[in-house]
């Protein structure tokens, strides 16, 4: 520009940058922001302003990996409470990275004091937690970490005082106990900090964890949403859940997830030389048996795609633990995924580790009244020949006892009804019932749930079995409902 | 009572939902440009709306007399970063 830069030519763009509360620069993947965007920071020209939007509130930028630290040090400011950046494409192009991740947060904590909600993605390196716990005004935080990582290091998290909610995901292992920090202790570390910490949403392998677990120790937690990438191993899925319960027994919401070991991911294996430093699979499933039967504040568990061979013994610790935390129970679902798991080899025959349909006279009628929606993965066999009315009698004498000692229960209020079969070698095979079998089940269920609105099946059951069922109920809900309308009309005649 | 400074951004806002509902898409702010032009205070009422939420810097720095200058001169891809800025700051002076 030969006439060179006024200072008031900024005049215009002052006046309605100061507008701007929520900005946005995102580019597709393989695409750059302009060359002039990405050095804009370097450039000397008079009069711009710094930073671009005095009254900023929101910022999304992704990537930042082609910008100079100047530039992207233009775009925060210190209204700032909103910041998500994107740092993940050329470190997964294996290539340097132009800003470390480490400068992003420096920036950030050097510009504004009262950011409440961070988003990043992308690797960290030796400062970036330090400087991270800088930023002491964040309520809400969610990393998508790339690249190794020391579980250890997420301990500086404790000193963000009014965390609300953290969402991490690990897309690398982080590597497994060392002697420094074994986890054979079977306990949270004790500190008085995340007080705040009511949402913890964590991805990570099996034994990360219980690594993350551990390093947070997370006191105050009412939700928390767990996703197992490749999980194999009892163990470490027990240890961490029952880290986690035990040291939360406010808990409310437990949701769990299971990846696919077969998508890619490389499941996590122990080496024989750490193993000293986990505790065995009976201790791990003792501390989850107990931390749960502890959890009397607890409204909702969901299982989502559980390998069948982790199913069998969390069905246990699920089945032992429901006379204690029915009381609160508004939800339980377990998703079993019964395909085999590759290289892990055949599954033994187990199947009987998964109740008949007699469980829902036994514990769930009696012990889980406010239990809305279950979803459970049962024994075809035990549902086959199970005596369903011996159950039922002795259901109804246990509800009558408790009614002649003053306190009458009222109708069980199950509206929706889940039943999955099957193990890793029945795949293929498809179990139908008699229609006498089908008729004892429906009327079975409708005794125990009158409020029933949906009762559905998969896995072994052949088609429409769990239909016809369903079918059964709703008719028997209708005679019901029609003989009731009869009485009262016979007694307005 | 209120004034206009108050009501004014409160229909606009509403103006912005409504066109954004129909057209299915958000952020739709050609309904708001001709409102600019009725008076100082739809004007100011109307800029806040219109730039509260901007996708890249485009809108903004092409209010600069040099815009093109700045675009055309980044046209030219050099290897170096600081090579670029120095060249960009000398087609600025």
């Amino acid at each position: 520009m030969p006439e060179g830069v006024d200072p008031t030519d900024w005049d215009r763009f002052n006046f309605y940058a100061s507008h701007v509360r929520d900005f946005t620069l995102v580019c597709k993947e393989g695409e750059h922001p302009p060359l002039w965007v990405r050095v804009l920071g370097d450039l000397a020209v008079p009069g711009m302003p710094v930073p671009l939007f005095p009254k900023l509130r929101a910022a999304k930028i992704s990537p930042v990996d082609f910008m100079s630290l100047k530039t992207f040090s233009l775009f925060i400011s210190p209204s700032m409470r909103r910041l998500e950046v994107d740092l993940d494409r050329v470190s997964q192009e294996g290539g340097p990275l132009r800003l470390p991740p480490h400068l992003i947060i420096q920036a950030t904590t050097a510009a504004t004091q009262n950011l409440q909600l961070l988003h990043y993605t992308g690797p960290t390196d030796k400062a970036f937690f330090p400087h991270l716990v800088k930023l002491t005004s964040l309520t809400s935080l969610t990393l998508y970490l790339a690249g190794w990582q020391d579980a250890w290091e997420l301990r500086c998290l404790r000193g963000l005082p009014l965390l609300e909610h953290v969402a991490i995901l690990f897309l690398d292992s982080v590597g497994a106990a060392s002697a420094d920090n074994p986890m054979t202790g079977l306990r949270m570390h004790s500190h008085t900090s995340l007080t705040n910490l009511r949402s913890l949403d964590i991805l990570a392998k099996q034994y990360q964890h219980c690594l993350v677990a551990r390093s947070l120790s997370p006191r105050s937690l009412k939700k928390l949403i767990l996703g197992f990438f490749a999980a194999i191993d009892v163990m470490p899925v027990h240890l961490a859940l029952g880290l986690y319960l035990q040291a939360n027994p406010n808990l409310e919401v437990l949701d769990v997830r299971f990846g696919e070991a077969a998508l890619g991911v490389s499941p996590e294996v122990l080496p024989p030389e750490s193993r000293v430093h986990w505790p065995t699979v009976h201790d791990a499933s003792d501390v989850l048996s107990s931390a749960l039967q502890a959890s009397r504040s607890i409204r909702e568990i969901s299982l989502h795609h559980i390998p069948f061979h982790l199913a069998i013994p969390t069905s246990r610790v699920l089945c032992d633990a429901m006379p204690s935390i029915g009381a609160s129970l508004v939800s339980l679902r377990m998703y079993v995924n019964v395909n085999p798991v590759p290289n892990f080899g055949e599954p033994a025959s187990q199947s009987t580790a998964f109740p008949g349909l007699s469980f829902l006279a036994s514990t769930v009628r009696l012990r889980c009244p406010n239990l809305k929606r279950l979803a459970f993965h049962f024994d075809a066999n035990i549902v086959r020949h199970e005596d369903l009315g011996e159950s039922l009698r002795h259901c109804e004498g246990r509800l009558q006892q408790i009614a002649t000692s003053g306190h009458p229960s009222r109708d069980h209020q199950l509206s929706f009804l889940e039943v999955s079969s099957g193990t890793p070698t029945e795949t293929s095979i498809q179990i139908g019932l008699s229609v006498d079998r089908k008729v004892k089940i429906a009327s079975f269920l409708d005794r125990l749930f009158p409020h029933l609105k949906d009762v559905s099946g998969s896995g072994v059951w052949g088609p429409g079995t769990w239909l016809n069922i369903n079918d059964l109920i709703k008719s028997f809900q209708d005679v019901r409902r029609t003989g009731s309308h009869r009485d009262v009309s016979d007694t307005t005649n | 009572m209120l004034l206009s400074a108050d009501i004014l951004p409160i229909i606009l806002l509403h103006l912005r939902n409504t066109s954004s509902g129909v057209s299915g898409r958000s952020g739709l702010n050609a309904d708001i440009l001709p409102v600019l032009h009725i008076s100082k205070a739809f004007f100011d009422a109307g800029a806040s709306v219109l730039w509260e939420k901007i996708d890249g810097l485009e809108p903004l720095f092409s209010l600069l007399p040099w815009y093109d200058v700045l675009c055309e001169s980044a046209q030219v891809r050099a290897h170096s970063p600081l090579r670029n800025a120095r060249r960009l700051t000398k087609a600025l002076h």
